[in-house]
């Protein structure tokens, strides 16, 4: 990691977060219960639940038990859902009877997130290239109650169609550096040659995208990662070749903006409107945000 | 395909139930009616589930699911079995219920209120039709819940709360009472005799512990000290034996159990270590003892749940190097 000390502000304060335990956040599954409802259910069981500032439906949770092992996690009334993995979703603004695309969409959390954002009409097709990993897929969709889900399995980059649909997310497999406060292993950074591998499979990811979505459509384009080069690297790939326009996001929590050179690598200004998550930002995990628009 | 493979019949399967309007379309594909409000399906590209698989059709007819029976759950009227945590506990664990006056077939088994899942009725025989790894999630929900409702039901006494010396040594004998009823639980639920081992010598430690702070108790009533005289030994570090974590089936109850576990043990030595901070020194001594001693617990826990994240970490394919 010591090679992002130039890009992350308070380098010290980031560390000092990655150290830190992460806080455990629940989201709401609203198709099945109110939040007001949950938070009383929960509470009665002996659990702390505070509110996100900025998303009524999702919770900061403590308890003696473990989140993941209440009635109601099992009934699918909440999934938990880190803070940070709640906002490409927002990003993306997916709306009741819409056709979206989740394309990497294992283990399920946005996908279903999705689904409460469209009311659960529409159609919302949820694929993903691994059979092992679309059990915890299926497991998720079926414990939330989603019915306007189809789940597929395709390579994402190989996914057929043509514009098909009005949004598209690609929360794009990736090194995970974001994701180090979970995953001690992941703190010293990956290889050069992982970040290059994944860097041609997400440019493969996102010209997809681009193609299923119809013209004037919105692909949202996520990393857990920090690597330049699997974020604004893959960006900048399909902006040079006119495959879309980036549109700027602002994200209800503190954030820093996309890099605009890193290295020898240049990004240029352009780069500003996407978003990067630092942990030390608001106690959570790190990420990528990227909101393009396919022209007409 | 048999007759009954007909959303006719699903209609009349799910009105025995008091469902009288279905929540969405039915479409049947993979031997299966699937409850579905997706507008369209995608071409060329295989499709695993469309919506939520509601009703599956098997050769002696139809046969809810029990994701189906959940969703539908406030919609079901009819042939609805409540349950108790204890009842519930004991189909899950695979053994059949003497419940005479039930109706014959499919059923919906509601715990508190709430549809968890599948059940069959056969003669005065209740029976869990729930498939086994949620059965085994739902075991360690039982058991956890049960750790925390323990007692009055009510919400557990919060330990940040408490100030005097005496309150400290109820606080940390109901946490110990937590701490066995949840390992009690869980040996009773271990399929793996090792495993089962395990919990039990934990439930047994912390039954000790209690006996240990309940004689410390009566001891500061009497004479206003704590004596650090009569520690019990830790016996737990010589129960994981590579064989034992071979067995551990990383997806089952075990594993999840193992978790669980974890999260008591860290409450608990949080709970110490936080009041040996304030504690007067003798006090103190007593408290760092105590959380020393759950450490031990928690090593123990946290080496067999290293061992099956390693291991599902690979296995599973996240690892996306």
């Amino acid at each position: 990691m010591e090679r992002y000390r130039e890009i992350i502000p308070e380098w010290e304060a980031f560390w000092e977060a990655i150290l830190r335990p992460l806080p455990t956040v629940i989201r709401t599954n609203t198709l099945r219960i109110d939040p007001s409802d949950l938070r009383r259910r929960l509470e009665r069981k002996g659990f702390d639940l505070r509110p996100l500032s900025w998303d009524e439906t999702c919770f900061e949770i403590r308890g003696e038990i473990p989140a993941g092992n209440t009635l109601e996690h099992w009934l699918g009334y909440y999934y938990i859902q880190e803070a940070t993995q709640l906002l490409p979703v927002k990003a993306l603004g997916p709306k009741p009877g819409e056709r979206v695309l989740d394309l990497c969409a294992a283990p399920g959390g946005k996908t279903t997130q999705i689904a409460q954002y469209m009311e659960d009409s529409g159609l919302l097709v949820a694929n993903d290239d691994s059979a092992k990993r679309i059990q915890a897929l299926l497991a998720n969709v079926y414990r939330l109650g989603v019915r306007c889900v189809v789940v597929t399995e395709c390579p994402g980059q190989e996914f057929p169609g043509e514009a098909e649909f009005d949004r598209v997310l690609v929360d794009a497999p990736c090194s995970a550096e974001g994701v180090a406060r979970r995953f001690p292993h992941l703190r010293k950074g990956a290889p050069p040659g992982v970040i290059q591998r994944l860097a041609t499979l997400q440019k493969k990811l996102l010209v997809r995208a681009l193609e299923l979505v119809r013209p004037g459509g919105i692909v949202v384009y996520s990393t857990c990662t920090l690597a330049p080069e699997e974020n604004e690297g893959v960006v900048q790939s399909v902006l040079e070749r006119g495959l879309a326009e980036l549109l700027p996001w602002e994200p209800p929590v503190p954030h820093a903006r996309g890099l605009v050179r890193f290295g020898e690598a240049e990004y240029g200004p352009e780069m500003q409107k996407t978003v990067r998550i630092y942990p030390h930002h608001f106690d959570s995990e790190g990420g990528f945000i990227a909101v393009l628009r396919r022209p007409q | 395909m048999p007759f009954y493979a007909d959303p006719n019949e699903v209609e009349k399967l799910l009105r025995e139930f008091g469902v009288e309007e279905i929540p969405g379309e039915l479409l049947f594909r993979h031997d299966a009616f699937w409850l579905t409000t997706a507008q369209g399906l995608p071409k060329g590209v295989k499709i695993h589930a469309v919506g939520i698989r509601l009703v599956r059709v098997q050769k002696l007819g139809l046969k809810p699911t029990s994701f189906g029976l959940m969703f539908l759950g406030p919609r079901i009227q009819r042939r609805r079995v409540e349950l108790t945590r204890e009842e519930l506990r004991e189909l899950l664990l695979g053994h059949p219920l003497r419940k005479p006056g039930l109706p014959q077939g499919f059923v919906a088994l509601s715990l508190e209120g709430e549809v968890v899942g599948c059940g069959e009725v056969r003669g005065e025989l209740l029976r869990c039709q729930i498939p086994r790894a949620r059965r085994q999630e739902l075991l360690i929900v039982l058991a956890q819940e049960s750790s925390v409702l323990q007692g009055s039901g009510k919400m557990p006494k919060k330990e940040e709360n408490v100030e005097t010396p005496e309150d400290v040594l109820k606080g940390a004998i109901l946490l110990e009472e937590r701490g066995k009823a949840f390992y009690e639980h869980a040996a009773l639920s271990a399929q793996n005799p090792g495993v089962k081992e395990i919990f039990s010598i934990l439930a047994r430690e912390e039954e000790r512990h209690k006996e240990y702070l309940a004689k410390a108790f009566a001891e500061f009533v009497r004479t206003g000290k704590v004596s650090l005289s009569g520690q019990p030994v830790d016996v737990t570090s010589a129960v994981i034996t590579p064989e034992v974590k071979k067995e551990i089936e990383a997806a089952g109850f075990e594993a999840a159990a193992i978790y669980a576990g974890m999260a008591l043990e860290e409450k608990a030595v949080a709970f110490y270590a936080e009041k040996a901070k304030t504690a007067p020194r003798e006090l103190a001594q007593f408290y760092q003892s105590l959380a020393r001693w759950e450490q031990s617990h928690l090593d123990l826990l946290a080496s067999l749940n290293e061992e099956l994240r390693q291991r599902i970490w690979h296995e599973r394919g996240f690892w996306p190097f």
